[in-house]
């Protein structure tokens, strides 16, 4: 599973498809404070992105992937990341 | 006792009445032309301080108008207002290219209205939004 | 506001007028491009004009229409019966709205759902069209670009201020999620992307009612890259992308590439117009041009600039000013630090200017006025003849006879002058037809072909007020009863389309029009016989009437109730009316018809009906006159052709006996004593038919001024009116279907 569940903390790993959605919802749903980490996430599927827009978990760490952390971050409210890495690939 | 001459150039006739009330309430001479030609044939009898001139009118449109005005060696540096109903920039660009000075999107706030053509006609700008 | 709220009526309803008769002829013939841009432009300019007062709903109407024509101008969708009837109904919506403003001040209640079900109906269409096109590179409104913040601008950086982007409107199919698609990750085959924004495309639902299966995001993107490159990122989903080339200009404060210090010292405070006015003033600088357009742009920017500064209680040397408007950067550097560089005298004085021709605007009553006087002078210089001959013989007098020829012709060129002042072209009673002849052609399932000739004919506005009805009443007439349908026209050996022609011209002094269809015509048989049947003649009077009397019947009071006249496939709804209305302002009607060949009616009127156009006759040595639109002729009938029985005398006249009176007798005179050999008569067209007028004599033809009679001539009955002749003489202008 990319996405292993810790109690609060959902850490999402590689990519991370639309079948993580379901669970993902229902985790969500059932969690008082979720947290999610996205460093280790190389894709993220937008039925996911929209999740978490939906339910603004706290990102404890945001993605380190050049275009995850560029452009998904923010909307995650992650910030931009101190030094961006470029503009995407391109 | 009068203000700054403004040509006001457009083909409503409602556009008009609403650029003449609001100027003339702030002391502006207000003269109108119902398109291009007819605005350069204004232009060149009385030669006005400052033009407002819309983009899409019959027979000469605002951009052709300011392009031959600003080929006119009395009337090229008349600063010149381009009104449009289009917000996009290419337009705001080609109002520029053509030589205006400055664009405003219709409908025109009266007191951004007033307060341009104070600015382009060396009037100090009044009420409550000035500097 | 509401003299500029009535000024928005009036124009509104021009507006409207001239876009229905440009969609019109551009539904007649799709290439017209001049009829795309004049409806264009009225969409374009009422959406201008309506934005200036609260009506939301009327402006969103006209934004739609005319962002469907822009689609239809740029050749992106085609002319089809279907989207003309759309922007007619969008049309009729608008004139109705007109009315309901000019009546109650406000739109009804409904306007909004009126509204949004006709956009619907004309953007549906424009929607799912444009959207093709937009994905080949024509794209247009991405509102939102206009929207970045300046975090976001800065990030899209590069480029210039000016940049040419690639703009992404992308709002998946919220079902996309089951067909593998995901929309994100078609972000990263973009290339340079620059921006991203990723959105709900709805509000978004509680978690609990989420479905983690539908997709509820859309996502709007600028990329550096070509509209061609970015397109291909998006092959997959090309229904649910729009894809377009953008411009981004600077923001009121656009990000200058100056010190953060000199953009500090800009004279106005930054966010305020003037500091916008001035950056822009700079940025002009920059744009691209001929030597020519620069060097005027600098000028113009310079003026502009010592306003600003004037205006900003900063008041510097023009001189100065232009010597800094060299390029962008110079500009920015004196507006931060002052002067930099020596005065350069300004350009040339203004010229000398011409003032070229201009179209004035003359109020009605003023025209009134002028013809008052245009008729006082002429009664002042008709006392100037008898003056002459008092004169006698002498070279004085010659000279005085010289002089007073000339005033003559120059007063008689100043009436008609002042008269053609107040004359405008037929067309306003033309305009109309098209769209009457369109609807009741589609309404009856005919076809018509609709000529209008002579729109340019003028006459006096008050003819074209008394016109328009009448008009109205022969064209539905003509398209009711004449023209048949196409499987008759078809079966009668005719082409199934009729035409129905329109002309106008001058004639005699006066406007004629004629209203021909090529239809059925009208049998005089069947006249004859409904005429007895409805208890109008005896068997015997219709049978000894002439064809072209009996067709005459139609005008007949009392003939034209509808039914029986559209049995006979004739005509007569309101013919009488017409006749009436055309009569009363001192014209006349004539109808022809031919079985099974078509119809012709023909409306004669004066130009004027402040100015008639009279015949003056004597009659026991008094001057009257007759209105030229009812003379038929004049000429001379020996006494030996009048016949009479008991008093009631008649003359042949083209073989047809036409009944003579003596206008001594109408008038209650005693007869002329003086043997004559032939009698002097005025044949008058009236809408029964022909009537012989005997006079003493005929005199001269003249525009008059008619003037009502007043005070005790006012009881009088038989007289129009009074004039004054133009060598200042009186006459009293007789009406004579009240005299016969």
């Amino acid at each position: 599973m990319p996405i292993r569940y810790d109690a609060d903390l959902a850490r999402f790993e590689a990519a991370c498809t639309a079948e993580d959605a379901l669970p993902l919802a229902e985790w969500l749903e059932a969690t008082a404070a979720p947290r999610v980490d996205l460093s280790a996430c190389t894709d993220l599927h937008t039925a996911l992105l929209q999740l978490l827009i939906a339910a603004k978990p706290a990102v404890t760490a945001g993605p380190e992937e050049a275009f995850l952390a560029r452009w998904v971050g923010p909307a995650l409210g992650c910030g931009i990341p101190l030094s961006p890495p470029g503009r995407g690939p391109g | 006792m009068s203000g700054p001459r403004v040509l006001v150039v457009d083909d409503a006739v409602t556009v008009r009445a609403f650029s003449r009330r609001v100027l003339e309430a702030d002391g502006f001479v207000v003269d109108e032309a119902v398109n291009g030609i007819e605005g350069l044939e204004r232009a060149m009898a009385v030669p006005p301080d400052l033009v407002i001139v819309d983009v899409n009118m019959r027979k000469m449109d605002g951009y052709t108008m300011l392009r031959v005005l600003r080929r006119d060696p009395a009337l090229r540096d008349v600063p010149a207002i381009m009104i449009s109903t289009e917000s996009k920039d290419s337009d705001r660009e080609q109002a520029l290219l053509a030589g205006a000075n400055w664009y405003i999107v219709k409908p025109p706030r009266p007191e951004m209205l007033v307060e341009a053509a104070r600015l382009l006609t060396g009037r100090p700008p009044g009420g409550e939004g000035a500097p | 506001m509401s003299d500029l709220f009535d000024q928005f009526v009036v124009e509104a309803q021009e507006l409207l007028e001239m876009a229905g008769a440009a969609l019109l002829a551009l539904e007649r013939d799709p290439a017209d491009r001049a009829s795309v841009d004049e409806l264009f432009r009225a969409f374009h300019t009422l959406k201008g004009a309506s934005g200036l007062f609260d009506m939301a709903p009327f402006t969103r109407l006209v934004h739609a229409g005319e962002d469907t024509l822009s689609l239809l101008r740029d050749g992106r969708i085609a002319m089809m019966p279907d989207l003309a009837d759309r922007l007619f109904r969008a049309l009729d919506q608008c004139a109705r709205w007109v009315a309901a403003l000019e009546a109650g001040g406000a739109l009804p209640a409904d306007a909004a759902d009126a509204a949004e079900t006709l956009v619907r109906g004309l953007s549906g269409r424009a929607a799912a069209e444009g959207a093709a096109a937009a994905a080949g590179g024509q794209a247009d409104g991405f509102p939102w670009v206009t929207t970045l913040t300046g975090e976001e601008r800065a990030a899209v950086g590069e480029g210039g201020p000016t940049a040419t982007l690639t703009a992404i409107d992308y709002t998946p199919d919220p079902e996309c999620f089951f067909t593998g698609d995901d929309p994100l990750a078609l972000f990263r085959r973009v290339p340079d992307l620059r921006l991203l924004r990723i959105e709900p495309a709805e509000p978004l639902p509680p978690l609990a009612q989420m479905d983690p299966y539908r997709c509820i995001l859309r996502f709007r993107a600028l990329s550096g890259a070509a509209v061609e490159a970015v397109t291909h990122a998006f092959r997959s989903v090309p229904d649910q992308v729009r894809i377009g080339s953008v411009t981004l200009a600077p923001a009121m404060v656009p990000p200058l590439p100056v010190p953060p210090s000199a953009t500090l010292l800009l004279p106005a405070p930054q966010g305020s117009l003037a500091a916008a006015m001035l950056a822009e003033q700079a940025r002009i600088l920059d744009l691209p041009g001929s030597t020519a357009e620069c060097q005027s742009r600098r000028a113009a920017v310079a003026r502009a600039v010592a306003a600003i500064l004037t205006a900003l209680g900063r008041p510097t040397d023009r001189g100065a000013v232009a010597g800094a408007c060299g390029d962008a950067a110079a500009l920015r550097r004196f507006l931060a630090e002052g002067p930099v560089e020596k005065p350069v005298v300004a350009g040339p004085p203004p010229a000398a200017a011409s003032l070229p021709r201009r179209a004035l605007r003359v109020e009605p009553e003023r025209m009134d006025a002028l013809m008052a006087l245009v008729g006082e002078l002429s009664v002042v210089k008709g006392q100037l003849g008898p003056l002459v001959g008092r004169a006698g013989d002498g070279e004085l007098a010659r000279d005085m006879k010289a002089f007073s020829a000339r005033l003559d012709a120059l007063v008689g060129d100043l009436r008609h002058a002042a008269l053609r002042l107040r004359l405008l072209p037929l067309a306003r009673v033309f305009d109309p037809l098209p769209r009457l002849v369109r609807d009741t052609a589609r309404r009856l399932d005919k076809t018509v072909e609709l000529v209008l000739e002579g729109a340019e004919t003028e006459a006096d506005k008050d003819i074209l007020d008394v016109l328009g009805e009448p008009l109205l009443h022969l064209v539905r007439n003509a398209l009711d009863h004449g023209i048949e349908a196409p499987e008759r026209r078809t079966a009668a050996g005719k082409l199934p389309g009729g035409t129905l022609l329109v002309r106008a011209f001058q004639d005699k002094g006066g406007v004629v029009v004629e209203v021909s269809d090529d239809g059925a015509g009208i049998d005089p048989a069947a006249m004859r016989r409904a005429a007895v049947a409805k208890g109008l003649l005896e068997p015997e009077a219709a049978a000894a009437l002439a064809d072209a009397d009996a067709v005459r019947l139609v005008f007949a009071p009392g003939f034209s109730t509808a039914a029986a006249v559209s049995d006979l496939s004739g005509r007569g709804v309101g013919m009488d009316a017409v006749r009436a209305a055309v009569e009363r302002a001192g014209g006349r009607v004539e109808i022809a018809s031919a079985p099974g060949r078509g119809t012709r009616v023909r409306l004669s009127l004066p130009l004027t009906l402040s100015i008639t156009r009279v015949v003056a006759v004597e009659a026991a040595g008094s001057l009257y006159g007759i209105p030229v639109a009812l003379v038929g002729g004049v000429q001379r009938v020996a006494r030996a052709e009048i016949r009479a029985v008991k008093r009631a005398e008649s003359i042949v006249l083209r073989d047809r006996v036409v009944p003579l009176v003596r206008l001594r007798r109408l008038l209650g005179q005693p007869d002329d004593e003086r043997q004559r050999a032939a009698d002097c008569v005025v044949l008058v067209e009236l809408g029964d038919g022909p009537v012989a007028v005997a006079v003493d004599d005929v005199g001269e033809r003249a525009d008059v001024v008619l003037r009502p009679m007043t005070g005790v001539l006012r009881g009088l009955r038989g007289y129009a009116g009074t004039a004054v002749l133009g060598d200042g003489r009186l006459i009293l202008v007789l009406d004579l279907r009240e005299l016969l």
